[in-house]
């Protein structure tokens, strides 16, 4: 399991629940998508690449 | 999407994992014999062809389209986060920059001191090549599914980089110490986490604001986001 985790996420704590946000944010703002949207799912996703920064290295 | 784009990343993804698992090659070859080595790797091109050529067209003919670009971006962002912050991180001085003649050296110590090299060599040999070619397998069946004639050029720029590395490997019997390795780990990071993003976008339905061309800002925002957090994390230099 470790091995698969390390595989698919390089062992990241930050970057599966980054992408769980903003996939949840658009799934849940369905109806409502707007220009908007797909600027504030990249922001989430270039913020969880600056968390995922701040982690030990591995 | 510019077939020479996905050409062009899968090229050098192959490349990076290929070079990695040519390192492991030639230090069982080495120290375990040539035969353990080339039997182990040809065992693991076997098993990557397999996988590859039933996941990909299970996936294509069973998994709505919508949803697999979804699944797709996933694996591409997840991919794309952990090479470019690996990269970010040795342009920033926190990693050591990856050097395959090191590993090499590591990799021959390993095996001297195994009882039964022909055993763990033909083990080592097997993992590093079906590890290392995992992902090349997981990125071309993926660049191939999220669009329609994708795949000659995926699998092309794939196997281009798989024969250079192997005929260089055979010509040199050394490993790749030249190779610019942290440079293409940073371009790889950056053309999987842009593409991740836009699939997985696209399959959610957001409205990407200039269509296909919006890929290029996406690579233009990853990009700065990179050069602001190698700045951001680099270690002062002391006087």
């Amino acid at each position: 399991m470790k091995k698969i985790y390390k595989f698919i996420a390089g062992n990241s704590r930050v970057t599966p629940p980054g992408i769980a946000l903003a996939i949840g944010l658009a799934v849940a703002l369905q109806p409502r998508l707007g220009w908007w949207s797909a600027p504030l799912y990249l922001g989430v996703l270039l913020l969880t690449l600056a968390a995922s920064t701040l982690e030990p290295v591995q | 999407m510019n077939g020479w784009v996905a050409a062009g990343t899968t090229f050098l993804a192959s490349g990076l994992e290929f070079v990695e698992a040519a390192t492991i090659v030639l230090a069982v070859g080495y120290t375990a014999g040539w035969r353990v080595a080339l039997s182990a790797t040809a065992w693991a091109i076997g098993a990557l062809i397999v996988i590859t050529g039933v996941l990909g067209p299970a996936l294509l003919y069973w998994v709505p389209i919508d949803a697999l670009k979804i699944a797709i971006g996933i694996f591409l962002t997840l991919f794309g986060y952990t090479w470019l912050r690996k990269a970010i991180w040795r342009y920033a001085g926190r990693k050591a920059m990856r050097d395959e003649a090191a590993t090499f050296d590591k990799e021959v110590a390993e095996m001297r001191a195994q009882r039964d090299a022909a055993r763990f060599g033909f083990a080592t040999a097997f993992n590093g090549v079906l590890l290392e070619g995992l992902e090349v397998a997981v990125i071309v069946i993926t660049f191939s599914a999220a669009r329609a004639g994708t795949f000659l050029w995926a699998a092309g720029g794939a196997l281009a980089a798989g024969a250079i590395v192997a005929g260089t490997a055979v010509l040199l019997r050394h490993p790749f110490s030249r190779v610019p390795e942290n440079a293409m780990g940073f371009i790889v990071g950056i053309m999987l986490l842009s593409f991740g993003t836009f699939w997985s976008g696209e399959g959610l339905g957001l409205h990407w604001w200039a269509a296909e061309g919006t890929l290029a800002w996406i690579v233009g925002f990853y990009l700065a986001a990179a050069f602001v957090l190698i700045g951001a994390l680099r270690r002062p230099v002391r006087a």
